[in-house]
């Protein structure tokens, strides 16, 4: 038998995001040494677990590896059939675990020293299965694998289609039950998706008994109105102890839920205007990003980049590129095809990349991708729409120092806006309307946001305002399906409110450790953020000198130093007043918080 | 027909008022007493006020609660009331021009309301007792209307007080009392503080040796009058008689007196931020500057006065003295150029912020009006913008900007109707009167100023008006005063309608 292997690894740092219809959901982990977890292949094996992982070897921050879908089922595909299933890619990680040996040709394991490890999850792994991913090592071979487990009682009340997303990605693996009032709906998700489904009202406690409340450990309310969301969780609080999840449209319920969780009954809200118009005001502010997320509460951020002719790195290797401080190239897109960059890997114009650092690296890496498209004070942002996503638009926009103008058509709405807003012009008329636009030299703008009541509506207005001269046109789309269709005919940038809501349920239920009871099984372990005092294990020592101090089972994922984030090598000195996020198992957890 | 108007009520509380002016008459009977002259006139005024006084309480017993319908006729009625009866001291006492009831009249309205307007001719026929009345019924009218201002029309929501900057304003106006009595009890302990500390500076002058003039008694005279911004002087020289410092001392005094006291409040409880955040105390502060450096610069220019100190002291001393209403002269500016005269006839127009014991249009009318003509000009360029009008940052709704500019414009119009009516009546009664005197006369008195220039100057007297002018000028005191709105909304049929 071969020698134990000694990889440790350490925290899931957090499932990033799809980053293209192609490529993978992106999790990583940093697998440190000294911390090994002996286990066997049989843990590995065994049953109930689906996924996973394309392995790179990375440094964190040095550079991230992407694969693309294609590669990850190319790798799997003959096993796909051996399960007899459909191929999509939670049965084709399915099928990984079948083939532990196979595998190996797509786990790719660094020997460095540093011996740090990216996982990539397949796209299908939602939201809740970074939770409920617990770590596996194999004997055989040099990984771990980190493995979901099954069977948590879901009740989702709400068959729209947020309700519909989570219950068919979920759905086979987790016994999902849907509650819905319309009878047709109800219908359709009996045929299409492996989940039972209860027609009714699901604020009436019968419904919801009968759906299975008082078992459920999970209940996520996703109806198209909040009040029902709310209802929902507040009932469900009443008839068990469920993690309970709710979806709301307007600010008003988050303002009140935020200082105070647990209001409602809601044990996590998620508010989608507002996830929108964050992310909005993240694009306006990033010249040129296609999509902009933030990670670790603003400390590490991930742009998309699309390169222009006059762009200095259009016509760069990587390599020479690669002059940010702590900013990783993490792919780049080309004519819908994804090439993993490596120091030789030229950047064209036209190509997208993707790129994961700190703010400011990522913002100066974005000034000087497109220098004519940086925003200053003076920029000339107009929204369109005074809904409550362009009202928090504006606001988050004239927070940061510029001057927003506001098109809204209704009157009062107007008013309304123009006392809330002090720094932001108001104006009073149809988006659409051309005398309107020239009077007002709208063409003359550098951003154009979209955030009018339909789809419709905002690609007109986006389409005019690009004719016009603007030179940059963001669009809230509420279809998803429109999302690609937009940007394909000219917008630059859509932005969906419900994949915005999916994208931070993943967040949040990372980050709340409460979700702990989403974990089934034995393995159960958290993600914890720790603020170091003077008598912690870590106080004024490297991280290397307090693995020694702590059992097994815990990895230093990041240090973040007031604002500052920090990598975290085995070198690595940790101050007092730092926070430093661990992962923990659930065993060794007191111990390690006691310490810590 | 049935009046929708509590007359009862309203009637009974101006008696209250007249019975507790009653209390007032201790002090000029003490200093009549002090100084051995007679106590006949404030005993004889003490008895009417108490007598009118409980008389009307006990008439019109039986009234229902004060709603904000009677409270434009309490305030009206009020300060005609104390009027007539401050009137009473100088007829009884029966010296010089103040003998003829009309005259007493006009010097007691002149008082009540803070104008300053004066038709004393020789000061020495008069004695201390009836001077130091006469300084009292000024910080008399200062008080009513700090309290009036602040504590009742705040809550009516009428003139310019809903812009001032006050804590939320309830709509409730049938529930006044409990509101008025905490904020009148705040303000009335300020205004006193305020007297007391000016006497006190004042008296401290005298006391180190540099104002020899400032005994006690012009002490405790000028105090009445200065921190009420109304401008009477027991000195036939105004504030020349005292020495230049006595002139510098005396002006953050009226400063003090022109500054909000909802503010003044804010700043003595440690709040001193809320000053930077005054847009209004701003405003005042650099319109105060812009003319007082003009003037000085006028002054020094002319060569009107012998050193740049004295065009300094005497610009500024004006400049404030105007621009807040006081009405105090520093020198006789009625010798000054024309630039310069006018300079300070156009300060007449602005006032102290609101909330405080300064009238003309006041600073924050001004400020609105030039916030919401610029917000216009933006519009004109922009017509589909929505922009609101902020003051401090709070939005002002757009009736009330609609309100400032009719109170802007009806002042204005009241105004120049006055001065027809002043010049015609004089005409009428053959006294010579050009056309700048007639405005400025028209000016210090609706606006409440006191000085005019020409005969109505400083250092003179509006005794030469006819008679008639006078009781014009005495309505309009009172009209100006009050802030025209609860004197005109009086004579809608509305007002008495159910």
């Amino acid at each position: 038998m071969r020698a134990q292997p000694r990889v440790e690894f350490s925290t899931l740092k957090r499932v990033v995001r799809v980053l293209h219809d192609d490529l993978v959901l992106i999790a990583y982990f940093e697998f440190v040494d000294y911390l090994s977890l002996p286990r066997t292949l049989d843990d590995v094996l065994a049953p109930p677990l689906e996924l996973v992982v394309v392995m790179s070897v990375v440094e964190l921050f040095g550079r991230m590896y992407v694969a693309r879908k294609d590669d990850l089922h190319a790798g799997v595909a003959r096993l796909v059939d051996h399960v007899g299933d459909r191929t999509d890619r939670l049965t084709a990680c399915g099928c990984v675990k079948r083939a532990v040996g196979v595998t190996e040709a797509f786990l790719c394991i660094d020997h460095d020293d540093r011996r740090r490890l990216r996982v990539e999850f397949h796209t299908a792994v939602k939201w809740l299965s970074s939770k409920t991913f617990t770590r596996r090592r194999s004997e055989e071979a040099d990984f771990y694998a980190w493995v979901r487990i099954c069977g948590v009682k879901i009740l989702i009340v709400g068959a729209g289609q947020v309700g519909t997303d989570i219950a068919s990605s979920l759905g086979e693996n987790h016994e999902i039950t849907v509650v819905d009032e319309d009878a047709e709906r109800v219908e359709e998700v009996t045929y299409n998706i492996d989940a039972l489904a209860v027609e009714g009202d699901g604020t009436s406690m019968e419904v919801l008994r009968e759906a299975g409340v008082d078992e459920a450990d999970i209940v996520i309310g996703t109806t198209d109105s909040d009040e029902t969301n709310l209802a929902v969780c507040g009932s469900a609080k009443t008839a068990g102890d469920p993690f309970t999840v709710g979806r709301v449209k307007k600010r008003k319920f988050l303002e009140t839920w935020e200082p105070s969780p647990g209001a409602f009954g809601v044990d996590l809200m998620v508010a989608s205007n507002v996830l929108t118009a964050e992310k909005i005001a993240r694009l306006v502010v990033t010249p040129a990003a296609h999509d902009v997320d933030v990670f670790s509460e603003g400390t590490v951020q991930m742009a998309e980049f699309e390169v222009g002719d006059d762009s200095p790195v259009a016509g760069e290797t990587v390599a020479e590129a690669d002059r940010f401080d702590s900013l990783t190239f993490a792919a780049v897109l080309r004519n819908g095809d994804v090439v993993i960059p490596s120091g030789s890997t030229r950047i064209e114009t036209g190509d997208r990349v993707v790129v994961i650092g700190s703010p400011e690296s990522v913002h100066s890496f974005a000034v000087d991708v497109a220098p004519s498209g940086t925003p200053d004070k003076d920029a000339d942002i107009v929204v369109f729409g005074g809904g409550e996503i362009g009202e928090v638009v504006a606001s988050l926009l004239q927070d940061r120092g510029f001057k927003p103008r506001l098109v809204e058509s209704e009157g009062g709405r107007a008013r309304e806006l123009a006392e809330e807003l002090p720094e932001t012009v108001v104006m009073e008329s149809d988006a659409t309307d051309r005398d309107f636009l020239e009077r007002e030299r709208i063409g003359d703008a550098d951003i154009a946001v979209s955030a009018l009541d339909s789809d419709e509506k905002n690609l007109l207005s986006a389409l005019i305002a690009g004719r016009m001269g603007v030179e940059r046109s963001i669009v809230v789309t509420e279809n998803t399906e429109y999302t690609e269709l937009f940007e394909t005919v000219g917008v630059d940038v859509a932005v969906n409110p419900r994949q915005e809501v999916a994208e931070e349920i993943t967040r949040l239920t990372q980050k709340n450790r409460t979700v702990g009871l989403a974990l089934v099984g034995s393995e159960q372990a958290e993600v914890v953020e720790v603020e170091i005092d003077g008598e912690s294990v870590f106080a004024g020592r490297t991280i290397h000198e307090a693995d020694g101090d702590l059992p097994g089972g815990v990895v230093v994922g990041a240090v973040s130093r007031g604002v500052e984030f920090v990598p975290p090598r085995g070198g690595t000195t940790i101050h007092e007043g730092d926070h430093v996020v661990l992962f923990v198992e659930a065993e060794v957890h007191d111990e390690v918080l006691e310490k810590v | 027909m049935k009046l929708s108007v509590d007359l009862r009520a309203a009637i009974a509380l101006v008696g209250s008022v007249l019975k507790y002016l009653t209390v007032a008459f201790v002090l000029p009977a003490g200093v009549a007493v002090y100084y051995g002259e007679t106590v006949v006139p404030f005993v004889t005024a003490a008895v009417v006020s108490f007598v009118v006084g409980v008389g009307l309480e006990t008439v019109c017993r039986g009234g229902g609660d004060l709603g904000g319908r009677e409270a434009f006729l309490t305030v009206a009625l009020s300060w005609l009331g104390v009027a007539l009866i401050g009137a009473v001291p100088f007829i009884v006492a029966g010296e010089g021009v103040l003998a003829s009831p009309m005259s007493a009249v006009f010097e007691s309205m002149s008082g009540i309301t803070t104008t300053g307007a004066t038709v004393v001719e020789s000061f020495d026929v008069h004695s201390r007792s009836v001077l130091i009345w006469r300084q009292l019924i000024q910080w008399l009218g200062g008080l009513g209307i700090l309290v009036v201002a602040t504590a009742i029309l705040s809550e009516l929501s009428v003139g310019g007080a809903q812009l001032m900057e006050t804590e939320t304003q309830t709509q409730n106006v049938n529930k006044l009392t409990p509101r008025i009595e905490e904020t009148a009890r705040i303000i009335v302990r300020l205004y006193v503080a305020l007297t007391v500390a000016q006497t006190a500076f004042l008296y401290s002058l005298n006391a180190v040796g540099l104002a020899p003039r400032m005994t006690f008694y012009n002490a405790v005279a000028h105090a009445f009058t200065s921190v009420s911004t109304s401008g009477f002087s027991p000195e036939p020289r105004s504030i020349e008689a005292f020495a230049p410092v006595v002139q510098w001392a005396m002006i953050p005094g009226m400063l003090v007196g022109a500054t909000s006291f909802i503010l003044i409040y804010y700043v003595t409880h440690g709040d001193t931020a809320r000053l930077r955040r005054s847009e209004e105390f701003r405003f005042y502060g650099v319109v105060l500057s812009v003319f007082a450096v003009t003037a000085t610069a006028l002054l020094v220019l002319d060569g009107a006065h012998a050193t740049v100190e004295e065009s300094l002291r005497h610009g500024v001393f004006n400049v404030v003295s105007m621009l807040t209403t006081t009405g105090y002269a520093s020198t006789d500016f009625n010798a000054w150029s024309s630039a310069g005269k006018h300079l300070l006839f156009v300060c007449m127009f602005f006032g102290g912020m609101a909330g405080s014991t300064t009238c003309s249009i006041k600073m924050v009318r001004w400020l609105v009006v030039a916030k919401a003509f610029r917000r216009d000009l933006f519009k004109a360029v922009h017509p589909d913008a929505v922009r609101p009008v902020r003051l401090s940052g709070s939005v002002v709704d757009e009736d009330t900007v609609r309100d400032t500019y009719a109170f802007v414009l009806v002042s204005l119009v009241f105004f120049f109707g006055f001065t027809v009516f002043v010049a015609v009546d004089s005409a009428r009664a053959a006294v010579s009167l050009d056309e700048f005197e007639a405005m400025s006369a028209a000016a210090a008195t609706f606006f409440n100023i006191g000085p005019a220039f020409g005969d109505a100057g400083p250092m003179n007297s509006y005794a030469g008006f006819p008679e008639t002018t006078k009781l014009g000028m005495v309505v309009m005191m009172w009209v100006g005063r009050i802030e025209i709105i609860p004197i005109l909304v009086l004579l809608t049929p509305t007002y008495w309608r159910r």
